[in-house]
């Protein structure tokens, strides 16, 4: 019996990869409490993405920094691959950190770093040799299509470009998952699915799980096989990426409808894209 | 020679004799000396403390808010002071440190307890700028507190704490002038006893142009350096 529990207990849930329970957060403003996630429960696959959406103050962004612990959850639970994230201890979530990556809307590079010293810095304070540090960042910065862009500084570049630097510097770790808090909203079209097109690529060539959260519906049609609606805090639609958009939940509809209208360049994306 | 029966362009003329520059040299020496000691006093104090400042702000990296409130009264306590004042309130601790309570030595304790409160908040307004999502960034790969202070925030905001530091630095060239008068020897001191005391307005002249040279010197490369780091980081 012990034996079986351990066995248990070792095994990643691949079902299960990320296991959010019951997740509440609420935010002390100057007008009142604000309750940003209402009893959030979720469930990633491994190796898959996952795609979130949600409008403007649904409290999508909140969840996902739930996840790695840049907001603190009220209560519930979140599992990453089989480990409680909200009982880790300061030096334990450092570590556990090292293995989820995050991209931004902002891409948030280090203006003071190259492109190198950008893709380095986690390896750099992990204490990582020199060495090793090359020839990582080099292998990254290739898979990533920045080979030829290493000495340069961000300031330099066009937005696909950092967001690709952004995105080398969250896998050069080689986490098990990365999280994409809007990666593309600051995007013109054409670059947001060169940059899809390089998540999908990433996620097929390292198995990487991909959570990303947008409120951009062609973002989440052209790069994920579940996804789920987040609205009002709560999760309202939970399913294969098809389904819901195929036969929306009469919410979601009313929603998707809002975006059609608000967003005029879905006909263009879906020409560019053959979705 | 004075103003009051000399016309200014025979002053003027009076400034750049060779003698004038003669008694001013070592006096010159004297405020170089003050002004580089206080200033890298006034740079490692006023680097931790406001570094400390911003860290342990409510929206800080470890907030604390006894230490930030202590921290922020004693500043704001400090920097309500009028410079003489503190110049006059130095004297027992320069006494206590060197033995003696005038001299250059003791005035760069006060002028150092003068100017570190006010680049303390200066280097607090310079790591402020610094944009959430970047300390993000740095968490979210598992950096440590410290990792992100010296590796991101200190580095990120260099320009700014480079510009801050020269109009302090500037501040400081001004109160070793004034400290001139208390006994600190420098510039000041030679532009007061001879150029105010002893209406030797040529003294008084030459003292202007070294004081105002000495600014635009500090200004100059401060600019130069803070911008050549803008540019090779392509910000500008």
């Amino acid at each position: 019996m012990a034996n079986h529990h351990e066995v248990r207990r070792n095994m990643e849930p691949i079902d299960e990869y990320i296991k959010i329970s019951g997740l509440y957060k609420t935010y002390v403003t100057p007008n009142g409490p604000l309750e940003v996630l209402k009893g959030i429960d979720l469930t990633v696959r491994k190796g898959e993405i996952f795609g979130i959406i949600g409008f403007s103050g649904a409290g999508k962004s909140t969840l996902v920094r739930c996840i790695n612990r840049l907001e603190k959850a009220d209560a519930g639970s979140i599992k990453v691959g089989g480990v409680e994230m909200l009982s880790l201890s300061k030096k334990e979530l450092l570590q556990k950190r090292k293995k989820i990556g995050m991209i931004f809307q902002t891409f948030n590079l280090f203006e003071a770093r190259n492109v190198y010293r950008n893709i380095a810095y986690p390896l750099e304070i992990s204490g990582v040799p020199r060495k090793e540090i090359k020839r990582r960042v080099l292998e990254t910065a290739e898979l990533v299509g920045l080979s030829d862009k290493l000495k340069d500084y961000p300031g330099g570049l066009s937005g696909g470009q950092k967001q690709r630097v952004a995105i080398a510097r969250a896998i050069v770790n080689q986490p098990d998952l990365l999280l994409s808090d809007e990666a593309t909203s600051a995007l013109d079209p054409q670059t947001t699915l060169q940059i899809l097109d390089l998540l999908k690529e990433i996620n097929r060539s390292t198995g990487i799980t991909i959570l990303m959260i947008t409120h951009e519906l062609d973002a989440i049609r052209y790069t994920c096989e579940r996804m789920a609606v987040l609205e009002d805090a709560q999760i309202i639609e939970v399913g294969r990426v098809e389904d819901i958009f195929n036969n929306p939940h009469s919410r979601t509809g009313s929603l998707f409808a809002r975006v059609y209208t608000e967003f005029q360049r879905m006909p263009e994306l879906i020409n560019g894209a053959g979705i | 020679m004075s103003l009051l029966d000399t016309p200014i362009w025979e002053v003027i003329k009076a400034s750049f004799t060779l003698e004038i520059w003669q008694r001013l040299a070592p006096a010159i020496l004297e405020t170089l000396y003050m002004t580089i000691l206080s200033s890298l006093i006034m740079l490692m104090f006023g680097l931790l403390i406001g570094i400390l400042l911003t860290v342990t702000s409510p929206d800080g990296l470890i907030p604390m808010k006894m230490i930030y409130s202590i921290l922020g009264w004693v500043i704001n306590c400090l920097r309500s002071l009028p410079q003489m004042i503190m110049i006059i309130l130095m004297i027992p601790v320069a006494r206590l440190i060197f033995g003696k309570s005038y001299g250059t030595n003791a005035c760069i304790i006060a002028i150092s307890a003068s100017c570190i409160p006010m680049y303390a908040r200066m280097v607090e307004s310079s790591l402020l700028e610094i944009s959430k999502g970047k300390i993000e960034a740095a968490k979210s790969v598992g950096s440590t507190n410290a990792q992100i202070i010296f590796r991101i925030l200190l580095p990120e905001t260099l320009p700014s704490l480079i510009r801050g530091f020269t109009v302090a630095v500037i501040a400081v060239i001004s109160m070793t002038a004034l400290a001139g008068m208390f006994g600190a020897g420098g510039i000041g001191d030679i532009a007061v006893r001879f150029g105010y005391m002893r209406f030797q307005h040529e003294v008084l002249f030459a003292s202007v142009y070294v004081l105002a040279a000495l600014v635009q010197l500090v200004q100059w490369l401060g600019n130069f350096i803070s911008t050549r780091i803008l540019k090779k980081r392509n910000l500008i």
